[in-house]
């Protein structure tokens, strides 16, 4: 998917995917790919600036802690996030059925 | 732990391209982390370390990209286009060169122009061209830039207002120069609360945010300190030319220097290009 695209949605995606729990910004990019069955191609760098800002905004909480030798930041979502999620979530399944709807009602191959 | 050239590389050239953020250890140690868990996780599946760098790095983004987005995104996005605010920093970059020559033409002209001065004389021609196309020209190139600066740093409302007012009211102060305290007030407030935008995002390079919001302020209280203290005496104007020179030197050229900076910082911004890298090893 170009990342445009996916760019508006990513939020709503990354909030979607912390809502199973805590868990470092490897595994929040390594979920996002399998879960779309790897068709949200961003490069993953630029996926931390996204998680830093939800963070900022308090809809996202994050620690750190040393594995192997590292510093790992571990994001969980806030009760802010999931309140978010739920709102984004709702907004989203009215979008992608009032689309459903549109493109389901189109006969444009009928058209003359 | 295992080190890896490759990565380290790149993160070497990431602290770079983000020294100026505050959190930079924090951001570079997730990269680290995210970087060489990717390495050992392909390296586990066979791949060669060297191979798995690339594939890690190719994954990860172009350090110019992944600089780029971070800059974006923490002054909530970008909504101007970079062209934009590329162009703003060459405009910022050009006002400072024309602060410059307006710095030292007003030295000059108060050294050794005023004293011998006559309105009749080309030197008032000079005097006036200076004035425009110096300090006006300077203040209205500050006023493209401080809307570069409103965009880049994501600030909205009354602040940002404000910055836009401030500078504009500098600009239209500028056209009478010889009233220092006026331009250089306008335009001080208009730069300092800039900078404070610049400083509060932490988007742009520190030392030069300061110097562009202090430089014109700073001018305009040496000026007035030695205007008190009528030091260097008073001309036939009733003008303290010797304070004049110095508050207006030292404002135009602290100024210039922290323009430069935040104009290098603007222009350096590459668009944002996240279209595509490949996601699977």
């Amino acid at each position: 998917m170009r990342g445009q695209a996916l760019k508006g949605h990513l939020d709503l995606l990354l909030l979607a995917i912390l809502a199973d729990g805590a868990k470092h910004g490897y595994a929040v990019i390594d979920e996002l790919r399998t879960r779309s069955d790897e068709t949200f191609d961003l490069p993953e760098g630029t996926v931390y600036p996204a998680l830093h800002r939800l963070d900022k905004a308090g809809l996202l909480a994050s620690e750190w802690t040393v594995v192997q030798g590292r510093r790992r930041r571990t994001y969980r979502l806030t009760d802010r996030g999931r309140g978010a999620l739920g709102e984004q979530r709702h907004a989203w399944q009215v979008f992608t059925g009032a689309v459903q709807s549109v493109l389901g009602g189109v006969s444009w191959p009928d058209t003359p | 732990m295992a080190r890896y050239a490759l990565i380290d590389g790149y993160l070497e050239a990431m602290r770079d391209g983000l020294s100026w953020r505050r959190d930079l250890d924090d951001v570079v140690s997730e990269m680290e982390d995210h970087l060489y868990s990717t390495v050992e996780h392909i390296c586990s599946s066979g791949k060669q370390p060297a191979d798995a760098q690339r594939i890690a790095l190719d994954r990860f983004g172009d350090p110019t990209t992944v600089a780029t987005v971070y800059a974006s995104t923490n002054t909530g996005g970008l909504a101007m286009p970079t062209e934009f605010t590329r162009r703003a920093g060459t405009a910022a970059i050009i006002a400072a060169g024309l602060l410059t020559l307006f710095g030292m033409y007003w030295i000059i002209w108060s050294e050794l122009l005023e004293p011998r001065f006559e309105w009749e004389t080309t030197g008032s021609i000079v005097y006036m061209v200076m004035s425009f196309l110096g300090l006006t020209g300077a203040f209205a190139l500050m006023t493209v830039t401080t809307v570069a600066i409103i965009q880049r740093t994501g600030t909205r409302g009354f602040f940002a207002i404000g910055a836009i007012t401030l500078m504009g009211l500098g600009a239209v102060a500028t056209l009478g120069a010889w009233f220092i305290g006026g331009w250089m007030l306008f335009g001080g407030l208009g730069a300092l609360t800039g900078s404070i935008m610049l400083l509060r995002s932490g988007v742009a390079p520190n030392g030069p945010s300061l110097l562009y919001g202090l430089g014109l302020l700073a001018g305009l209280c040496v000026f007035v300190v030695l205007s008190t203290l009528e030091f260097g005496g008073v001309d036939q104007w009733g003008d303290y030319p010797v304070a004049n020179e110095i508050g207006v030197g030292i404002g135009c050229f602290l100024t210039a220097v922290g323009l430069a900076g935040v104009g290098r910082w603007l222009h350096s911004e590459e668009p944002a290009d996240i279209e595509h890298t490949p996601i699977t090893a």
